[in-house]
C-alpha cells in the first residue's frame, strides 16, 4: 500500500508542479496587470469665438471688395442684382445683368447673417438677433443706416456662446487638439456621468416673393408686402410698417407657435411654415395679421409656396428639424379657411422650391433638382431630374432658374422647363 | 501603405514555415483564453489553421477578442517547437495581422446628426507555449502565455444644428492601442 502511494506521488509530482507553476503564472499576470498601459488618444477641434465691438461691426457694414462664395445661403433678386447671403458672414452683391456671366461686385460684412429682404433702395438683413437696415441706393456703395434690436431673439446665442450687448461674434478660430483619453473612457466604462462636477400682395407665378424690384426664395424668414415687412422668428410673426423704409416701425407681434421657419406671402395672405404645420394669416389689415387657418403635418422642416389654389409644402428631416419625414405635401387651399391634404409625394431631403407656370422646381437636397409638371397637382409628373448637386433653395424668374447649392450658385435657362440649360455657375470656394 | 510592413512580415513568417517543411500536414490550434490589461479583463477565442512539419507550425488565424472593444483579429501565425520530452514541447509563438472592430462602443448612442466610423488597426501577438500530447494521434493540449497588442480607431462626426445647411461638423477621433497579457488554453492536432 505504501509502495503504491509512493509510486503515485512519483508519477503525479511533475504534472502537479507544472500545474502549480501555471497557476502561479496566471496569478502573476494579474499582479502585473497594472503595469500594462493602454494608449487611448482623443483628437477633437476647439472652436473659439472672435468677438468684435458692435460699433466696429456697424462701421464695416458697407460695400467692401468682393469675396469668394464659401457657404451660400438665401438669395434675393433685386433688379439686375442678386443678393446672396454668405452664412454668418454677410451678403454678396452680384451683378446679374448677364445671367450667363454674373459678376461679384461687392460684399457687405454682416456677421451672423442668414436672411435678407429688399424694398426699394433699402436692404434689411439679420445680424444674429438684431436686424440691420442698409441703404443700397447704389448697391456698390451700400451704407449702414440703423439697427433694430432683438428681432430674432433665438439667435442670441451661437453654439453655446453668448455675446454681451456691446459685442458680436465675427469669426471662429479652430484648433485641433489631441489628449490622452484614458480617464474619459474609464468614466464611461464605469457607467458614470462624465458631468460629475412680394410686393403689395401681388401673387407671383414664379414661386418667389415679389417686392417692387425683388424676389425672395422660399426659405425666407423675412418678406415684404407693400409697405409692410413681416419677419418670423422661432415663435412670433413680427409686422413692421415701412412708410419710412429706413425706419421700420413695429405694428404687431403674433404668437404663431413653435419652431417657425419660413414665410411666403400670397395676395392678402401669409403662408407660414413651421416644424409641425403650415399657418395661413390674413393681412387684409396689413398692420395686424390675423390667423385664418392651420394645416398640421408630421414634425419636420417645411418651406411652403402657393399658387393660390394649392400650397406646396416640403418636409424634411435633419439636425435641427428632427422628424423623419422627407416628402412633398400638396395642400388644397382653394378655401383658405379649410386647407386639406391632397396628396403626398416621397422625396429624398427636400428644401426650397419654386414654381414657374405649371412647372414645380424642388431642391431635393443631395438628390439635386427635380422638375415636375404640376398641371395636375394630384398627379405630379417628374419631367427632369438634375443630379450631382446638393441644392438648398431656388427662384424661378423670367425664364431663369437660380439655384443655391453647396457647390455654388447655378443659373439655368428654363424657357423650356423640361430641358433646362445651364447658363452659369459661381463656384463655392472649398 | 500603413499595413505594408506587417503584412510583409507575416508573409515572411508564413514562407519560412513552409520552406522548413518536407511533408506538411494540416494542423489546427483552437484556444479560449483571458486577456489581462490595464483597462479591462476580457475573454478571447482563437483558431489558427495551417500546416505543420517537424518543429514548425504556420497558419492563418482569426478570433474574437472582447478586450474593451469587441474585435476580430485576423492574422498570420507561426510557432517554433522545442521538444522537452517525447510527449511534451515548449514553443515560441508569434503572429501579426489586422484587428477589425466589431460593432460600436457600448457608450455610443445614435442621435440626430451623429455618425460613427470604425476603422481597423494592427494586431500582433507573441508568447511562449507548452504543448502536451494527449492521445495516440496528434491531439494535444495547449497552454500559452503571451502579450497582445491590438489597435483600431473610431471617428465620430456630429453635424451641429444650424439654420442653413451644410451645418458645421464637429469631428472627434479616438485612436486606441490596447496592450494585454494573454493566457490561453486549447486543443489542437
Amino acid at each position: 500500500m505504501q509502495r503504491s502511494f509512493n509510486l503515485y506521488c512519483q508519477i503525479s509530482k511533475l504534472p502537479y508542479m507544472r500545474i502549480r507553476f501555471f497557476l502561479l503564472t496566471v496569478f502573476s499576470a494579474f499582479i502585473f496587470q497594472s503595469c500594462l498601459k493602454d494608449k487611448m488618444l482623443y483628437t477633437y477641434t476647439i472652436a473659439r469665438p472672435v468677438y468684435e465691438q458692435k460699433s466696429v461691426v456697424y462701421a464695416n457694414i458697407r460695400s467692401n471688395a468682393p469675396q469668394q462664395v464659401e457657404h451660400p445661403g438665401k438669395i434675393y433678386l433685386y433688379g439686375n442684382y442678386i443678393f446672396l447671403s454668405e452664412v454668418d458672414k454677410g451678403v454678396h452683391i452680384i451683378d446679374n445683368s448677364n445671367p450667363a456671366s454674373p459678376v461679384r461686385k461687392a460684399f457687405i460684412n454682416i456677421p451672423g447673417n442668414l436672411d435678407i429682404a429688399v424694398k426699394g433702395n433699402t436692404l434689411y438683413a439679420d445680424l444674429y438677433s438684431d436686424m440691420v437696415v442698409v441703404d443700397i441706393t447704389d448697391p456698390l456703395a451700400a451704407r449702414f443706416v440703423r439697427y433694430i434690436p432683438n428681432v430674432f431673439p433665438y439667435r442670441y446665442t451661437e453654439y453655446g456662446f453668448t455675446s454681451d450687448s456691446s459685442r458680436v461674434i465675427v469669426d471662429w478660430i479652430r484648433k485641433d487638439t489631441t489628449v490622452n483619453h484614458s480617464d474619459f473612457l474609464t468614466y464611461y466604462k464605469a457607467d458614470m456621468m462624465v458631468f460629475a462636477s412680394s410686393s403689395s400682395g401681388a401673387s407671383t407665378q414664379n414661386g418667389g416673393v415679389r417686392s417692387p424690384m425683388g424676389v425672395a426664395g422660399s426659405m425666407a424668414r423675412m418678406s415684404i408686402v407693400g409697405d409692410f415687412m413681416y419677419c418670423v422668428n422661432t415663435y412670433n410673426l413680427l409686422s413692421y410698417q415701412l412708410d419710412q423704409p429706413t425706419d421700420p416701425q413695429k405694428t404687431a407681434t403674433n404668437n404663431v407657435g413653435w419652431n417657425i421657419e419660413t414665410i411666403y406671402p400670397f395676395r392678402n395672405k401669409l403662408f407660414i411654415g413651421s416644424s409641425n404645420g403650415m399657418f395661413i394669416y390674413d393681412i387684409t389689415n396689413p398692420a395686424v395679421p390675423v390667423r385664418e387657418s392651420q394645416f398640421s403635418h408630421a414634425r419636420a422642416c417645411d418651406p411652403v409656396i402657393t399658387d393660390g389654389a394649392y400650397a406646396y409644402v416640403t418636409l424634411r428631416d435633419g439636425t435641427s428639424c428632427t422628424g423623419t419625414a422627407n416628402q412633398l405635401d400638396v395642400v388644397d387651399v382653394s378655401n383658405m379657411s379649410t386647407p386639406f391634404l391632397l396628396k403626398t409625394y416621397a422625396m429624398t431631403n427636400p428644401h426650397g422650391l419654386t414654381k414657374s407656370g405649371n412647372y414645380l422646381f424642388i431642391c431635393d437636397g443631395r438628390d439635386g433638382i427635380k422638375i415636375y409638371d404640376a398641371t395636375l397637382p394630384g398627379n405630379l409628373s417628374l419631367k427632369k431630374h438634375i443630379t450631382g448637386i446638393n441644392t438648398y433653395d431656388a427662384i424661378a424668374w423670367n425664364d431663369n432658374l437660380l439655384v443655391v447649392a453647396d457647390e455654388g450658385l447655378y443659373q439655368y435657362n428654363i424657357s423650356n422647363p423640361v430641358s433646362p440649360v445651364l447658363r452659369s455657375k459661381i463656384t463655392v470656394k472649398k | 501603405m500603413r499595413y505594408y510592413f506587417p503584412v510583409l512580415f507575416c508573409m515572411m513568417i508564413f514562407s519560412a514555415g513552409l520552406h522548413a517543411q518536407n511533408k506538411p500536414r494540416f494542423s489546427t490550434q483552437n484556444t479560449v483564453g483571458l486577456l489581462i490589461g490595464g483597462s479591462d479583463n476580457a475573454p478571447q477565442l482563437q483558431t489558427v489553421n495551417g500546416v505543420a512539419f517537424n518543429n514548425w507550425f504556420t497558419g492563418i488565424g482569426a478570433g474574437i477578442d472582447w478586450y474593451y472593444q469587441r474585435s476580430i483579429p485576423v492574422f498570420v501565425s507561426a510557432n517554433r517547437y522545442f521538444t522537452t520530452s517525447p510527449r511534451r514541447q515548449v514553443f515560441l509563438t508569434t503572429g501579426a495581422g489586422i484587428n477589425y472592430p466589431w460593432g460600436k462602443p457600448d457608450y455610443f448612442t445614435n442621435g440626430w446628426g451623429y455618425e460613427l466610423q470604425m476603422s481597423p488597426g494592427l494586431f500582433w501577438t507573441a508568447g511562449l507555449g507548452y504543448k502536451i500530447n494527449i492521445g495516440k494521434q496528434n491531439d494535444n493540449l495547449l497552454i500559452q502565455l503571451g502579450y497582445n497588442n491590438k489597435a483600431h480607431s473610431q471617428e465620430t462626426t456630429y453635424a451641429m444644428p444650424c439654420l442653413i445647411a451644410p451645418c458645421p461638423v464637429s469631428k472627434e477621433k479616438y485612436s486606441y492601442s490596447f496592450n494585454a497579457l494573454s493566457l490561453k488554453l486549447g486543443w489542437g492536432f
